[in-house]
């Protein structure tokens, strides 16, 4: 589907893409049904029973922002990019001094209530970084070749994942890394660059085994070795103290507090982690998913929804809900939208001819790509339980139109003309 | 893989990354639903099983607790299954709907049904208890909980309590609600529930695994007339003597079963001293200490014994007799009272023959009487006897038993000198009503031999004739017995002005049916036995004829009745034509009945009458002689109205299972011979009766 005439058909001027805008569509239709059967519980909660009532009053909002956005120029997006990011962080910021807690969140101030109107600025900064990222990014002559050229990238991430780890929600957070490491690697950067930024993170998780950490130390130990032309020796070294410290002080540390300490400041971190101890969400999201079978047991007849086991069905475990009634078919129904949302979002991003466009696209696959893989991965237990919800699928107003608000930037940046 | 150069903008990447990504997402998609797969099919049937253990739960369904009943079959103990109706207003999704159906099933009126929706309240329980039928009508209906409740009736109040105990938390606790738990309980059912996350069963959602095995019927010896004769005749005597306390036994001395058993301490009628608390028995252990005379050959009762004048010092004591009888016989001695007499012929029996005479009569040993908590009494060995223990023996101190241990060996006086073990159990039955063991009388040993027995039944007879008992006396029939009172020992030692009175006595004399044990705890005032626990035994012996008793046998005593009259001519012999009604009645019709000589009240206890009772008057019913009108009873307790009739020479059979008299049958007004027997129904509509209906 090559963009190549001037005047675009009236289909495209209203959907964009059609594509991804129905399978958009059909993800949204999707989640109200299952929004509604989380809500069909045999001792009714007065929540979640009208949930899905709101998710569809949502979903009006979210397709006229949605439409609203195909509208805009591609020039003003870009031109919007920087102050956008500016708004996102002031946001995140008084979000950590005003903000409120809601729902299945009660306690974590994530909402900023404007009358009426509740919205998460997280969900909005989602999308200024990833056109901030964008713009930033855009702008250069080459790809970056080094990792001071990492630096103005990471640190324009840097600051809102902060703010939001400070609020604290660490799903949302990791959403951020998605979207720097994906635009960072449409932009070009090369692989080994990319695997040093991480390779603090990685042995930060590689400190748990001594001898596994060490034999990964000098893995890197050698590979900086080989491309000791391509760093500046201030780089290596602050890699290497950076990987040093991650795989030594670390672990030490963490071993040295309390079970209840680490469970506070894992609690922390995340608040929606393990409400009830011993691991209970994961265990019940297992059995609900596995007790599904193949085909499930029904729309809205899931006994582990039904009977109040399964934690926060409408919300981050609404795919728990899917696999519990629809079974291994309602699964790969899910997983195959997912899929071909990203295959087409790759799509367009190879198409565009535009740099700012493709860099969007990419910032937004890594933001979906995180927010899919953490979700399912952690219902079915490949994962530790993080709060992260499903794109399109779970309950929640900012992040349905966050959702669309990506679609729409994503259909009307593919479809830039020259 | 390592990117090419890009040349042109910066950014923008071939076709190479671009695969890459595309291999990333489609691993990561394939990942999950591998991960799936393995958990919702391979694991699946597994993920199953967890879930359904998670959400069904296993409850216990108590089983109903068997009958108690009486010897003719009447419960005196029953479980009665109700159920409760509590509503969870913000769990109800259609109200109005939930509103007709309560209203319909329960019979509320709209008010009532919509008031827990008024509420704000999360849980709200409706009044009343409903029959088995509400749990039907009212299941599935989310919002609407029907709870079983099993509740432990006893019609009779606290008639039966001491002997009963009670039933706490399921658990039997005293009486024979304990001794009998293991048969009574039942096997509990068992039964899955669906939960949710915080327990709470679903209405509705429950699967019967097993159903619960209700648990045996015990049928007592205890006749529930006499039960209530004893009863109000204790209370009475409790009332009149300001005594603390008491206990009153009637027994069948030919078979041992106790066919009253009443114990009040301190106001308290679930109390059991009469088995529990011994205490010393004085004048009343006497006979035992005779008997053994006569048994072993070292007496006569034609021996003579000089008591001097009232006082004699032995071994360090001086002993003194109430009466002073001077120079007299043995027999004379014991119908007297005499300390003196008893001290001083206990002397030629050895230690060993003295120990073993009461010891046969089964002093010191618990009488096995099905019930929990029994004491043993107390009676010490010879080797560890002081030089004043005989002495204290023969007027019985330094020596402890029970009311029942008395009123035991009372019967084997009575029976011509058979021990009987006490027999409270009649029959032990299964749920069904099948016959599980059938206990039978059973004689513990021969502890005189009948002639003896026979001896001092005929001197005892005289004890209430002439001697010290003469208020139990009945005009018509011979009692024998003796009285007994006995200084309360206290911690510090005897006190003062602190009495045990007691009578034990049975009758007819001449061919004992009845074995009457009575003892009061601390009477104010007149204090010897024979002035308080004497009259008690009257009164109750009274009540026991004119109720027309079933364990009396009428027969044996009319032909006594007739002796009697014959010989003495005091009262005056009536025959007339039975008035029964065909078939309704138990028992063998009698042919004919004597009408006795009493009180119109015979369970009142006058103090004044007595001696040669001078107060008993015929009885003479209104307008033909030995006929009586069924008084109106409705709405009276049960006990009430069985005095009623008992006061006008009926016999009652008790045909409810609580709550206050319905109904008379015959019904009021109709005319019955004395003797007659009126059914008193009645009970609560409410509730199942389980294991109900009579064997």
């Amino acid at each position: 589907m090559p963009p190549t005439s001037s005047s675009p058909p009236r289909s495209k001027r209203w959907l964009g893409d059609p594509i991804l805008a129905g399978l958009a569509l059909v993800l949204s239709l999707f989640g109200i049904a299952m929004v509604y059967s989380a809500g069909v519980l045999n001792i009714p909660s007065p929540v979640t029973s009208i949930a899905w009532r709101r998710q569809v009053l949502w979903l009006v909002v979210a397709l006229i922002a949605f439409v609203a956005i195909l509208q805009a120029r591609p020039r003003w997006i870009e031109w919007a990019a920087i102050p956008a990011y500016g708004l996102a962080v002031i946001l995140l910021a008084a979000t950590l001094v005003v903000g409120t807690g809601a729902g299945t969140a009660e306690g974590v101030g994530r909402w900023i209530q404007l009358g009426p109107l509740r919205f998460q600025p997280a969900e909005f900064a989602k999308l200024a970084a990833v056109l901030g990222l964008a713009r930033l990014l855009s702008v250069r002559e080459t790809p970056p070749q080094g990792l001071r050229d990492l630096v103005a990238p990471s640190a324009l991430m840097g600051l809102p994942l902060i703010l939001v780890v400070l609020q604290p929600d660490l799903g949302t957070a990791l959403a951020f890394i998605g979207i720097l490491f994906a635009a960072l690697y449409w932009a070009g950067t090369p692989p080994l660059l990319l695997f040093l930024l991480a390779s603090p993170g990685l042995a930060l998780i590689l400190s748990f085994s001594t001898p596994v950490w060490s034999v990964y130390f000098v893995g890197l130990l050698v590979l900086i070795y080989i491309f000791r032309y391509r760093l500046y020796l201030a780089e290596s070294v602050g890699i290497l103290l950076l990987n040093l410290a991650a795989g030594t002080v670390a672990n030490p540390l963490w071993g040295r507090l309390a079970d209840y300490q680490r469970n506070r400041l894992l609690v922390f971190l995340d608040p929606g982690m393990d409400p009830r101890g011993a691991g209970w969400n994961l265990i019940q999201s297992k059995v609900a998913i596995g007790s599904g079978g193949l085909t499930g047991k029904g729309f809205t007849q899931g006994t582990q929804k039904r009977l109040d086991f399964l934690p926060e069905q409408h919300t981050d475990f609404i795919f728990s809900v899917i696999g519990e009634e629809l079974g291994f078919i309602g699964v790969t129904l899910a997983v195959a939208l997912f899929a071909f949302l990203l295959l087409r979002v790759i799509r367009l991003a190879e198409i565009t001819p535009d740099p700012f466009a493709g860099l969007v696209l990419f910032g937004i696959f890594g933001a979906w790509l995180v927010h899919i893989f953490i979700n399912i991965g952690m219902t079915i237990g490949l994962v530790p339980i993080t709060g992260i919800p499903l794109p399109f699928l779970s309950y929640g107003g900012t992040f349905l139109v966050t959702c669309w608000a990506f679609t729409a930037l994503a259909a009307r940046l593919a479809r830039r003309e020259a | 893989m390592r990117s090419r150069g890009r040349e042109s903008g910066g950014a923008g990447c071939g076709t190479g990354r671009r695969r890459l990504l595309l291999t990333f997402w489609v691993l990561v998609a394939g990942g999950l639903l591998w991960r799936s797969v393995d958990l919702q099919v391979v694991q699946g049937a597994q993920w199953r099983a967890e879930a359904d253990r998670q959400h069904r739960m296993t409850g216990e369904v108590p089983a109903a607790r068997g009958v108690i009943r009486d010897r003719s079959g009447v419960p005196i103990a029953l479980s009665m299954e109700t159920y409760m109706v509590s509503v969870a207003p913000h769990e109800v999704r259609d109200t109005m709907a939930v509103v007709k159906r309560l209203s319909d099933a329960l019979g509320l009126s709209a008010s009532e049904a919509e008031r827990p929706f008024r509420t704000d309240r999360r849980w709200v329980p409706l009044r009343g208890r409903h029959p088995v039928a509400v749990r039907e009508a009212l299941s599935g209906i989310t919002g609407v909980y029907v709870q079983r409740d099993l509740r432990r009736e006893a019609p009779h109040g606290d008639l039966l309590a001491g002997i009963l105990g009670a039933v706490i938390d399921g658990e039997g606790q005293g009486g024979v609600e304990q001794a009998f738990h293991h048969h009574l309980s039942g096997t509990p059912g068992l039964e899955v529930l669906a939960r949710d996350s915080r327990g709470r069963p679903l209405p509705g959602e429950s699967w019967m695994v097993q159903p619960p095995r209700p648990g045996g019927d015990v049928v007592l010896t205890v006749d529930l007339d006499l039960q209530e004769i004893a009863g109000e005749a204790l209370r009475e005597a409790l009332a009149l003597t300001g005594a603390r306390g008491g206990d009153l036994i009637v027994t069948d001395p030919r078979t041992g079963e106790i066919l009253a058993l009443v114990s009040i301490t301190d106001g308290n009628p679930r109390s059991l001293a009469a088995i529990t608390q011994p205490y010393e028995p004085g004048s009343t252990l006497k006979p035992f200490t005779v008997a053994t005379l006569l048994q072993t050959g070292r007496a006569t009762m034609a021996d003579s014994v000089d008591t001097g004048d009232g006082r004699w010092r032995v071994h360090g004591r001086t002993l003194t007799d109430v009466q002073r009888i001077g120079h007299t016989d043995l027999g004379h001695a014991l119908r007297t009272s005499s300390n003196i007499a008893l001290a001083k012929l206990a002397e030629r029996l050895t230690p060993a023959e003295q120990f073993e005479g009461l010891r046969d009569f089964g002093f010191g040993a618990r009488t096995g009487v099905e019930l929990p908590g029994e004491a043993s009494g107390r009676l010490s060995r010879p080797q560890r006897w002081s030089r004043q223990t005989s002495a204290s023996l023969a007027i019985g101190y330094e020596v402890s038993a029970t009311s029942l241990q008395l009123a035991m060996a009372y019967g084997a006086l009575a029976n011509g000198g058979l021990l009987m073990e006490p027999r409270l159990i009649r029959e032990v039955r299964g749920a069904d009503g099948e016959l599980l063991e059938d206990r039978e009388p059973r004689a513990v040993r021969r502890v005189v031999s009948p002639d003896v027995a026979r001896e001092l039944s005929v001197t005892l007879t005289g004890a209430v004739e002439d001697g010290t008992g003469t208020r139990a006396g009945l005009s018509t029939f011979s009692v024998a017995g003796k009285t007994g009172t006995t200084r309360v020992h206290t911690g510090a030692g005897y006190a003062q002005d602190e009495h045990f009175a007691t009578f034990g006595g049975f009758f007819p004399a001449e061919d004992p049916q009845l074995v009457v044990f009575v003892k009061l705890d601390r009477p104010q005032g007149e204090f010897f036995g024979g002035a308080t626990a004497a009259p008690v035994t009257r009164a109750t012996m009274e009540a026991v004829l004119a109720a027309h008793s079933p364990p009396l046998d009428r027969r044996a005593l009319a032909t006594l009745a007739r002796h009697q009259e014959s010989v003495r001519s005091g009262g005056h012999e009536v025959e007339t034509r039975s008035l029964r009604r065909g078939g309704e009645v138990e028992g063998a019709p009698l042919p004919s009945f004597v009408s006795l000589p009493m009180e119109a009240q015979p369970s009142r206890v006058d103090p004044d009458m007595g001696d040669g009772d001078p107060g008993v008057t015929g009885f003479d019913p209104p307008g033909v002689p030995g006929l009586v009108r069924v008084p109106t009873l409705d709405g009276l307790a049960p006990r009430v109205a069985a005095r009623r009739l008992h006061g006008l020479g009926l016999h009652v059979h008790w045909d409810l299972t609580g709550g206050p008299v319905r109904a008379t049958d015959p019904e009021a007004g109709v005319l019955l011979a004395v003797g007659d027997t009126v059914r008193l129904l009645g009970g609560s509509e409410n509730g199942r009766i389980l294991a109900g209906g009579r064997p």
